[in-house]
């Protein structure tokens, strides 16, 4: 890895797809099935990635180290072609870096009344 | 219902081909599995329209995957290609140096090829050429050519 690639935000801005596999492994370890589904499902259905899209994604991510594969299976019943991936600390950090890129063009947006302000608890 | 995803396995397989031969050894069986549970999951929540919108999307993924993909292949082999070159320097020049000769005598063998054999005579018809010779064995005298005061006379 390069030292311009030790820097999360030299990553961004993120493809939006590459953003919401990072975002689905946020959560957890996730084989390749459970990402497209967790993706699907937060989206509510409006971001639906095809298999070549989201292995394309995921050699990107595995190449610059943003995510590896495990080696142990969290449940040996499963099926055993299945591979499960999980963020590492480095893609954590381009994630968060990502989302605050994110957070300050929308604060931006709120500022010129195109956004509803925040409501806080 | 199996012989359906069978053949829809099978036609993904066929699919996956357009892609570069390292990427789908390095993920080609679980991007069949993960097709297959789509196509079982969208067969059994939309029926027929949720298979083909399935497809489409399929379709479209692997066409719009697989060109990044084989650039990125190709990057990678001539980075790789450029780097040992860089390495060798003295084996560069000879296979730089036997190349150019080789494809250079080619060049000139066939120019040589084109010109005598293969191209046509610079005049309609040319295949109705002849040549006309005589003949006076008596005196000794075989295939002579005529002479232009001969052929007008």
């Amino acid at each position: 890895m390069s030292v311009a690639q030790d820097n999360p935000e030299s990553f961004g801005p993120l493809t939006p797809a590459m953003f919401h596999v990072l975002l689905a492994l946020a959560g957890d370890d996730l084989h390749g099935y459970a990402i497209l589904k967790e993706v699907e499902l937060r989206t509510g259905g409006k971001v639906r990635l095809s298999t070549g899209t989201l292995y394309g994604i995921i050699k990107r991510l595995l190449n610059d180290g943003l995510i590896v594969e495990l080696r142990s299976r969290p449940a040996e019943t499963d099926d055993e072609r299945r591979r499960y991936y999980r963020l590492t600390p480095h893609g954590r950090q381009v994630a968060t870096a990502e989302a605050e890129r994110m957070d300050e063009i929308l604060s931006i947006a709120r500022s010129r009344n195109l956004l509803k302000k925040t409501r806080t608890a | 219902m199996a012989a359906a995803d069978s053949r829809a396995t099978r036609i993904y397989r066929a699919l996956l081909r357009l892609l570069p031969f390292d990427f789908r050894s390095d993920f080609g069986p679980e991007m069949e599995t993960v097709f297959h549970e789509q196509h079982k999951e969208a067969g059994r929540r939309n029926g027929n329209p949720g298979v083909l919108r399935l497809w489409w999307e399929t379709i479209v993924g692997i066409f719009r995957t697989a060109p990044g993909e084989h650039l990125a292949m190709l990057r990678q082999d001539a980075g790789f290609a450029l780097r040992m070159m860089g390495k060798s320097p003295g084996f560069t020049l000879a296979a730089i140096l036997t190349l150019g000769l080789g494809i250079g005598a080619n060049s000139a063998i066939f120019s040589v090829v084109h010109a005598v054999l293969l191209k046509p005579l610079p005049y309609e018809h040319g295949e109705r050429l002849v040549t006309l010779q005589q003949q006076a064995p008596r005196a000794g005298l075989l295939n002579q050519p005529f002479s232009v005061a001969e052929i007008r006379y």
